[in-house]
Formats: C-alpha cells, structure tokens, sequence
C-alpha cells in the first residue's frame, strides 16, 4: 500500500474511523469465514466456539449449571472488592468494619448480603455442577481430565467458602474456624503441623485472621482464575459441551 | 565442542547436539530447575511458618493460693481450670480433646458446648466424641508464692501439688 499524505482536516476527520479499524481489524463482517474470524479474533467473544451443535443449545441438557458458577464467582469477586475498600483483618476492626458495612456504609449491606448470599449459591450450584456431569456421563473419555480440574475447582470453591468464614471476626467464625483446622489437625503426621501453618501459630488469632484474609482475597481467587480459564479451554479442545446424541 | 563418542546422530548433524550433549544439558537444565523449585517449596514453607507468637505465654503466675475457693476455677483466657481441694491444686485443660472447643465447669465434670462431650471431674471422657481425657498441666509455686501453670509440661491425670502448708 502506498503511504498518502494526509491534511490536519482529512486525518482528523478519519480519525474515528481509523480508532475503530485499529480495534476491529476487519471491517463488518459478511460472509460467514468473516464472521467466524470476527469471533476468534476477539478476545472476549473468543471462548465461545465458533459452530455449536444444535444440541449444546438446549439449555434442559446442561442447566446451564457450569456458567451460573461462573457468574457466580464474577459477582463474588466484584463484591469482594468492594467490602475490601472497608473491611480491615485486624481482630480489633474486623468485626467492627463488618458492622460498620451493615449499617453504616452506602450499598454496604446490599453488597455484603450479594457476596453471602452468591457465596451460598455457588457452594450449591457447583455441587449441582458436579451432579449433572456425573450423570450425563460427561465426565467420560476424553473429558476425564477436565473432571479432575472440576474437582480441584470444587475444592477451592470450599476452600474460599472456609476461608471467608473467619473474616466476620464473631463468635460463629472463630469456634467455627477453631473446629475446622482442629479437623484439619487429625490428618496423620502432618495434621499438627499444617494447622500450626493455616492458623500461623496455635490458636486462632491475628495470625489465623489475616492468613485466612490474604487466601481469601488473593490466592484462592488467582487459583480459581487460572483453573477456571484451563476448565474453559478444556471443554473446547475435549470436544465442546457434551450433549445427547453426540460423540 | 564435538562429541565423538555414542551413536551416530540421527537428525541435523550441523548446528545440532550429540544424543550424548543433549541428554546431559536437558539433564543440567531440567536439574537446576528442579532443585531451584525445590529450595524455593521449602524456603516458602519455612518462611509460612512463624518464628515469634504473639500469644498468651504457655507459663504464668495464677494468683495466690489462698485466693482460690474450693472446687474448680476457671481461668479466663488461659484455657485452663485451676482446682483446688484443701491445700493441693491440680490444673486441667479446658480444651476439648475432640475439636478444642472450650469446655465448661458442670456439675460432676465439665461439658463441651460443640459436639457433647462429656468429661468427669477428673477429665476423664464419659460420653461424646472425645477421643481422649483432658490434658492435666504441671502446677508449682512460684519465688513470689503465687501459683504457676505450665501448660507446656502435661503431668500424669490424678498428680496433685501440695501448695500450702
């Protein structure tokens, strides 16, 4: 292509145009090679595959379980953020700041019952998840891998559900957190010692609290963003959504 | 450098590695990898785990002896029953043997709140899911004359001190 000189008026005025075309490479698409180009040349329409299966379509097969969880967690994690602009994991402030959302902060009590509340529901719907892979047999060859990413996606669910337990800083959070590394605790040999490693000392306290924070805000999320994107990645490369009658 | 020992090369004699080079670099490589992971586990571990506590000290002064009542006192926040039975002392775990929960004072023993274990006065378990009686800790007097706890010594269920004449 040879360069054109352009005026300050005509490079103006194409300005518009030539923002867009360095977003959008191509231009509307129209024939379906176009298209097909403009979903997997966009990072966010990317995930979704370029032709499904009439079957994948029917919402009764799958429920839709999978991608509620993920909703679920995409609103977890955007309420999260928001209670960390007031919540503070100190034992002197943890409890206060959690009343101080209730009752004090603009939305505080509306964001705090969404992150409970979605909390609750993901615990439930990855439970679900789980059950409806199993009995469709999706689980099966050559998804087997991805079912142990699942698990290991269960788990963490449990494992932020456990961790977000302590942070209210009551009496529920401490006896419950003082119970549950205790179980944590009769694991042969190690039990003792991954205790002493979760809590940061031997009683549940500053340490424990500000542990349990930093899983809870930092690497449990970073953990289940990575696993999440593998997940996803996996159902495409195994052969899209399982679905009756396909192979 | 040219390897002249080992079998012949079976691709890309030019500008490629001997069989021989490549087993020991990927050996080299791979190697050092592994143990920088490893030393990099173990250091995150050790760093995870806290060389000072702040946390109420395992030993401490309980008072005088004369302050105590009859029968079994509970210490608030040392997780510890102090009991007294004319002049000898014993102190017993409050600590649940089944989850560590706290147990509390009822009459013919103590009771834990969370799963219904029950201990008799001596901490042994009665009913519920404690696996094992309450811990039993050493009791002396101290230079000042008060009572001193030492839950880090654990002392044979039943051994009293004498700490009064």
């Amino acid at each position: 292509m040879g360069r054109k000189v352009w005026s300050l008026r005509e490079a103006v005025s194409r300005l518009p145009l030539n923002v867009r075309d360095s977003i959008f490479r191509q231009g509307i698409p129209t024939t379906d090679h176009e298209r097909a180009e403009a979903i997997f040349g966009n990072f966010f329409l990317h995930l979704h595959p370029v032709k499904v299966h009439r079957n994948t379509l029917r919402v009764g097969y799958t429920l839709g379980l999978g991608l509620i969880s993920l909703y679920l967690f995409v609103m977890l994690a955007g309420s999260g953020i928001l209670l960390m602009f007031y919540y503070v994991p100190s034992t002197d402030l943890a409890y206060r700041s959690m009343k101080d959302l209730e009752y004090v902060v603009s939305f505080g009590k509306v964001l705090r019952n969404i992150h409970r509340w979605a909390a609750h529901a993901m615990v439930i719907s990855v439970f679900f998840h789980m059950c409806r892979v199993f009995y469709t047999g999706a689980y099966k060859a050559p998804r087997e891998f991805n079912w142990v990413i699942g698990l290991s996606l269960l788990l963490l669910t449990l494992f932020l559900s456990f961790t977000g337990y302590l942070l209210p800083w009551d009496q529920l959070a401490f006896w419950a957190i003082t119970v549950g590394t205790s179980i944590a605790s009769y694991i042969p040999w190690i039990g003792e010692k991954l205790r002493y490693l979760l809590l940061g000392g031997n009683v549940v306290g500053q340490s424990a609290l500000l542990r349990f924070y930093v899983f809870h805000c930092v690497v449990l999320p970073l953990l289940m963003g990575l696993l999440i994107g593998v997940h996803f990645w996996r159902i495409r490369k195994d052969g899209g959504l399982s679905r009756p009658g396909g192979s | 450098m040219k390897e002249s020992l080992g079998p012949p090369l079976e691709w890309s004699p030019e500008g490629g590695c001997s069989r021989r080079a490549f087993i020991r670099n990927m050996t080299v490589g791979w190697g050092s990898l592994a143990l920088l992971a490893g030393i990099s586990a173990a250091g995150l571990m050790r760093f995870l785990l806290p060389n000072v506590l702040y946390e109420p000290p395992m030993s401490f002064k309980a008072g005088l002896p004369e302050e105590y009542p009859e029968g079994v006192t509970p210490i608030p926040g040392r997780n510890v029953f102090i009991v007294r039975e004319g002049k000898s002392f014993h102190a017993i775990s409050s600590i649940c043997t089944h989850l560590r929960c706290q147990v509390t004072h009822v009459r013919g023993g103590f009771q834990c709140p969370c799963h219904g274990s029950q201990f008799d006065v001596q901490g042994n378990v009665k009913k519920g899911a404690a696996p094992k009686p309450l811990d039993w800790y050493e009791v002396a007097l101290a230079e000042n004359g008060e009572i001193r706890v030492n839950m880090k010594r654990r002392v044979r269920p039943g051994s009293r001190a004498v700490l009064m004449t």
